[in-house]
């Protein structure tokens, strides 16, 4: 859809199209930095799942400022169908701004609402501003979301390609209806808000552009812009060796089956000038709300596809041209309404996984391990005197080791920050007791996986929990050699202290004030044998209290008197092991 | 006298106060040993010490050190439990599609941080008190392990230090011989992950500076100084240096805040009070802003991966320099940076093995710059194999003439860092047209014009000996002590009784600190500052709270210039909605008595260049030719010269491109202006 309107690429000057491209991309920072800086829910300002992006008038990626790393020119889908369902782009017009959040075509689930906005130079259509980001509730059956729905109305509000603006006039009774199918009316609006501000700044940046270099050059220029993204990925793909590579992990359960776990396939064909991913094998669609649609796998794929190519460059279409991704219909990535599609992002997490898996004897030295179980969300609710309030909370884990060594402990996905202790007591009703690595958790490994975290919650109020912390029954993996890390879980102390092991997802689990809550995020898998591990580094892992003598003996072969004598020679290996970690 | 050790050079500027007359100078700095480089260069400049009334210091060597991690055994004593939150820290991956990522290494390892039975509630409350016991004997093996200085930070401690307090007393009173960092000492605010970096980077950096002032106090007293010694801090003030010895983690970012109190001293010497200084060297860029005559303010600076939280004025840093690399990607992709030739091997034209083009190899085929003279660092440039890089890397992928290919290596680097100036600007919702420029460092004035006329600033200003600029800076400090409050916990909404009681709190605290520096009442400026938001968003704005009585008036004043301010940065207010104030802040400044410094020539009379020192070939866009070259020198006050020009003086280049005209003002600044201004 790219070739026949492009005018030649060698008409082009470069250091116009460079000087255009720096501009473009600055123009879409400057969205993110508005949107982020005055969104109202933390999962946007904090978390920052959102998508912010220019677009050529024909709704392809030109210009996208990173949020979170899955989302890689996944707007446009939801451009072209909102066109569709107007009747075509004709049917644009300067001032208008659309809302569209459907899970089938355009978004990972509910909560994730597209603000589109055309952009026109002298009458013509001539790109768009896009901005997606995650309201905290949309309404459903559960405050921000349940996880054992099983159909999509259970998920809150579908506003599907609803004008919001009607050219350059607020249409207020869709913000009512928006606001009056909300728990939290005052943060949807403050959200909304922000999203078409930023939808501004980028529409008068693109504009800025477009002023001084005239419409012409900056679509030749977009061309070109295209063209040097894809040589740049098929420059990097033509470094990994040709060839037929498949791998395969599992998740739990769908929240609502229970026993069943839900397979995740991949077969990656890798040639000279193309890769091809494909997900036959994968489970059926399933009746919990693990389904998601070919978009936004297709989104996972491409973050994948540019971890492995093209890590460093700010993406455009053009890095994504070699890659083909097909989905088998009826597959879990192939959900059709009404299916529930809350939760259907963590199986890309497992995609992730399994790839790196695939290719691990490929390209050994550019892969890690598996990560802990990625994406942890949880949400507790209950009224503080008479205030609703929703405290979300998504820890980092282990990320698996890799050729150059350990993997990182605690840590998120993307460039994305946990919130304070000191701010969440200052907020929320809560008291927390503890906040540390969880030792033992890495997978064992010549690199060894990195440790994930245990956070201690009392809870001062009665509260319910939502949580999906997966990867319980299927810990992550190691990779040549290496060994699988310790799960996530998540534990509950009642007041009178009898203690439960959660199921891997709660959907308005009831604590009573008193009651303690303990995530626990897992480790990395390992990278290669343990018995390689030289053995200086499980010293100092002692020393440091990362392992413990019993791991140090059951993973590496350590000798109870070699870790004792490593013990006493040091000092006390600070906080010990987890009350809950040696099941 | 001003000082400013960078881990290359170390530069002075004395300034004699009757007289007006500067002297400056540039010697090798001596790492690991800085203070024998400046007591060389002391030596050298030949001036008495007796009669020197004030030092002013600033250094990047903490920088230097937390960049190379040389440093001490380092102790943490926290919260029993939260021992791992300087390793969890913020948990994010920034290089986000990097799978082989790795955070920056803990300060201190797990094994040397401690947790202590203690606990303030969310209400400040003490839950549990210290288990003094517990302390002495985690800090006896501590000490048995060598670890030589111990920070202290505990939860909440913001609300309520007396837990962190008890536990420095006891430390201080049973180990005499330990450097003991305090966090809430060091900043009162919330946030425990950043103050507890904050505090041991202060507890990393204490002995090493304490030695390396004690040291260079020593030395001075020697050679008869007995004025006042001042170290520049990161938040444009100084502090006396015994405080510094304590303190260290206050000068962390003093190197580059010189730059920008320069500015604002230039500034108010010419009657700009918005003024973006541009100090641009080999491997990267400082800009700063000053705006209504006050430097743009920061809470948080990231320092190598490392958060340090405090007010610290607000340096814009860009990867792009002189050094920055050129490269050809793709199809036909001109790429420039972020990748950097550095100082070694430097650029192809240096001869020192660098094999990749560089804006300066750009710049001397362009005629720019000049074989014929050579660099400050005694470099002479080689133009031929400049031209060959550029001709077979770039120009002939790129099927461009090689003059070309080096405009378009400018070109890019240039719009890179109008882009980062926009950022600081228009994003702020500052309007560019509003400010002058101020180019200084080796590389500054090279591009300054060319970079102002596109963001559209519409003047340029090339001060006195550019090189030197930022030390000259530091002669134009006050004292400034920064104090914090964070006000918004649980809920409760903050009332005016509360603004009273906090400013009043602040502000005498500010005092009292000033008081024991012996800065006289009259000389005493207290500034008030909120952070503020929305009810309902994360993220606060910093902006001015009125003086004068705390009443309903002064607050109405306060959320009319909020909101107006929300408006301006993001394109949306909402007047009726309900603000929360998140953190109060009280700056105290003691004004350093001083004299007016700078000389000027009183009648300036208007002249027209003198006759050029040289003809040069120079290529700009749209045109090449013979362009006169004047050496600064002999440029005196009231000059004109119509674009295309090049100044030449020690150590800088000054680039007038055609349809520019430059002025040398009454205190020989060079004034740059785009013809359509001029008239």
């Amino acid at each position: 859809m790219t070739d026949a309107a492009v005018p030649p690429v060698e008409r082009v000057d470069p250091i116009a199209v460079e000087v255009i491209h720096h501009a473009l991309l600055a123009g879409a920072l400057e969205m993110k930095a508005d949107l982020q800086r005055t969104a109202h829910s933390p999962i946007i300002n904090d978390g920052l799942d959102f998508s912010v992006a220019l677009f050529n008038e024909r709704g392809e990626t030109v210009a996208q400022a990173p949020g979170l790393p899955d989302f890689l020119c996944d707007i446009p889908t939801a451009i072209h169908s909102v066109a569709h369902d107007i009747g075509g782009f004709g049917r644009f017009r300067p001032g208008d701004v659309y809302l569209t959040n459907d899970p089938y075509l355009n978004t990972n689930h509910t909560n994730d609402v597209n603000v589109i906005k055309p952009i026109f130079h002298g009458g013509q259509l001539c790109g768009f501003a896009g901005a997606r980001a995650h309201w905290h509730d949309i309404g459903g059956a559960s405050g921000a979301g349940g996880y054992n729905s099983t159909e999509i109305f259970q998920e809150g509000l579908i506003l599907r390609s609803i004008r919001l603006y009607d050219a350059g006039v607020l249409d207020v009774d869709v913000m009512r209806i928006v606001r009056e199918n909300n728990r939290l009316p005052e943060a949807v609006e403050g959200d909304i808000r922000a999203q078409v501000a930023s939808c501004r700044v980028g529409e008068d940046r693109y504009l800025d552009v477009i002023n001084r270099y005239g419409v012409d050059v900056v679509q030749a220029a977009i061309a070109h812009i295209f063209a040097n993204g894809e040589s740049a990925a098929l420059a990097a793909l033509r470094t990994i060796p040709e060839g037929t590579y498949t791998a395969e992990s599992c998740l739990d359960h769908d929240g609502v089956d229970l026993d069943r776990p839900l397979r995740v396939r991949a077969t990656v064909h890798v040639r000279q000038d193309a890769m091809e991913v494909d997900l036959a094998g994968s489970s059926p669609h399933c009746r919990g709300p693990f389904n998601s649609n070919p978009n936004t796998t297709t989104s996972t794929c491409r973050m994948i596809f540019k971890m492995l190519t093209t890590p460093t460059e700010p993406a455009n279409e053009g890095h994504f041209r070699p890659l083909t991704v097909r989905i088998p219909s009826g597959s879990l990535f192939d959900a059709h309404r009404p299916s529930p599609t809350k939760l259907g992002f963590v199986a890309h997490h497992t995609l992730l996984d399994v790839i790196k898996t695939a290719l691990a004897r490929a390209i050994p030295d550019r892969v890690n391990a598996h990560d802990y179980g990625k994406c942890t969300p949880t949400h507790t609710k209950g009224w503080d005197g008479d205030r609703y309030f929703i405290m979300p909370d998504t820890e980092g884990g282990g990320w698996g080791g890799k050729s150059s060594g350990d993997g990182m402990s605690a840590s998120l996905w993307g460039d994305v920050r946990v919130v304070p202790v000191e701010v969440i007591e200052s907020k929320y009703p809560v008291q927390v007791l503890r906040y540390s690595l969880r030792p033992d958790s890495g997978g064992p490994g010549r690199y060894r996986g990195g440790l994930g975290i245990i956070k201690e919650y009392l809870m001062l109020v009665d509260v319910r929990l939502n949580a999906a912390l997966d990867r319980q029954i299927h810990p992550p993996q190691g990779i040549l050699g290496g060994r699988h890390a310790l799960h996530n879980q998540v534990v509950v102390t009642a007041p009178d202290g009898t203690t439960v092991r959660l199921p891997s997802k709660v959907t308005d689990y009831p604590i009573p004030a008193g009651g303690i809550v303990s995530l626990q995020t897992g480790g990395g898998g390992g990278f290669g044998e343990p018995r390689e591990r030289d053995r200086w580094q499980i010293e100092a892992d002692l020393v440091d209290g990362f392992i413990s003598r019993a791991h140090a003996s059951a993973a590496y072969g350590l000798s109870s008197a070699e870790g004792a004598a490593v013990a006493t020679a040091s000092q006390d290996p600070g906080t010990g092991v987890s009350r809950y970690s040696g099941e | 006298l001003a000082i400013d050790t960078g881990g290359t050079f170390t530069d002075f500027v004395l300034i004699d106060d009757a007289t007006g007359v500067l002297r400056t100078l540039k010697t090798s700095s001596t790492p690991p040993e800085f203070a024998e480089g400046v007591v060389r260069g002391i030596d050298l400049l030949e001036v008495p010490l007796s009669v020197v009334r004030y030092i002013f210091h600033g250094s990047t060597m903490g920088v230097n050190a937390v960049i190379e991690e040389r440093g001490e055994r380092v102790a943490l004593l926290t919260t029993r439990g939260f021992e791992d939150v300087l390793e969890i820290g913020w948990m994010n991956k920034p290089d986000m599609y990097n799978l082989l990522y790795s955070k920056p290494a803990p300060l201190v390892p797990r094994r040397w941080r401690k947790g202590v039975r203690e606990r303030i509630g969310r209400h400040g409350e003490v839950l549990e008190p210290v288990d003094d016991d517990d302390v002495r004997r985690q800090v006896a093996e501590l000490t048995a392990a060598g670890v030589r200085s111990i920070a202290i930070c505990t939860l909440n401690a913001y609300l309520n230090p007396t837990n962190e307090r008890h536990i420095a007393d006891i430390v201080r009173r049973g180990f005499p011989d330990l450097h003991v960092s305090v966090s809430t000492d060091i900043v009162n605010q919330r946030r425990e992950f950043e103050r507890t970096s904050t505090a041991v980077l202060n507890a990393f950096l204490v002995p090493r500076f304490d030695h390396y002032l004690g040291a260079l106090q020593a030395a001075l007293e020697q050679r008869g100084f007995a004025g006042e010694f001042f170290v520049m801090k990161s938040n444009g003030g100084v502090m006396p240096l015994a405080v510094a010895r304590a303190y260290p983690i206050h000068t962390l970012l003093s190197g580059p805040v010189g730059g920008a109190i320069g500015c604002q001293a230039l500034g108010r010497m010419l009657d700009l009070p918005n003024v973006i200084g541009f100090d641009m060297g080999g491997t990267s860029t400082d800009v700063s802003l000053v705006f209504g005559g006050a430097p743009q303010m920061t809470d948080q600076a990231l320092v190598h991966g490392y958060p340090v939280m405090g007010a610290a004025i607000d340096i814009g840093y860009i990867g792009s320099g002189g050094g920055s690399l050129a490269r050809v990607e793709g199809v036909s992709a001109l790429r420039v940076g972020p990748q950097s030739a550095g100082a070694s091997p430097g650029p192809v034209s240096y001869g020192r093995g660098g094999g990749t083009p560089c804006v300066t190899d750009a710049n001397l085929l362009l005629g720019r710059l000049d074989s014929a003279t050579p660099l400050a660092d005694g470099i002479s440039l080689d133009f031929e194999v400049a031209a060959a890089a550029v001709e077979s890397q770039l120009a002939a992928r790129l099927r461009l003439g090689r003059d070309e290919a080096a405009l378009g290596v400018v070109k890019i680097a240039e719009v890179k860092m109008a882009h980062a100036i926009r950022r600081m600007t228009v994003e702020q919702g500052l309007d560019p047209r509003d400010f002058a420029l101020v180019a200084f460092g080796g590389a500054g004035p090279m591009h300054a014009a060319s970079i102002a006329a596109q963001v559209g600033i519409p003047i340029v200003i090339v001060p006195r000996s550019p090189g030197t600029f930022s030390a000259w800076g530091m002669l134009n400090t006050d004292l400034r002590h920064d104090t914090v409050r964070t006000v918004d916990h649980a809920g409760k909404a903050v009332t005016l009784e509360d603004l009273q009681n906090v400013f009043g709190a602040l502000e005498e605290e500010a005092r009292v600190f000033l008081g024991q520096q012996e800065v006289g009442k009259d000389r005493i400026l207290l500034l008030r500052f909120v952070d503020a938001r929305y009810k309902g968003q994360e993220h606060t704005i910093h902006l001015p709270f009125p003086a004068g009585r705390i009443d309903t008036a002064a607050v109405d004043r306060f959320l009319a210039q909020f909101h107006a301010l929300h408006e301006r940065k993001f394109a949306h207010a909402s007047p009726g909605a309900p603000v929360e104030v998140v953190h109060m802040r009280v700056a105290g400044v003691g004004q350093i008595p001083r004299q007016s410094t700078t000389p000027s020539t009183p009648h300036v009379r208007a002249r027209s260049a003198p006759h050029p020192a040289t003809m040069r070939h120079v290529v700009f866009d749209g045109g090449a030719g013979p362009v006169p070259v004047y050496s600064r020198a002999h440029l005196a006050p009231g000059t004109m010269v119509s674009g295309p020009a090049i100044v030449w003086e020690y150590g800088s280049t000054t680039i007038l491109p055609p349809g520019f005209d430059l002025s040398v003002d009454q205190w020989e600044n060079l004034v740059i202006q785009t013809r359509a201004a001029v008239e």
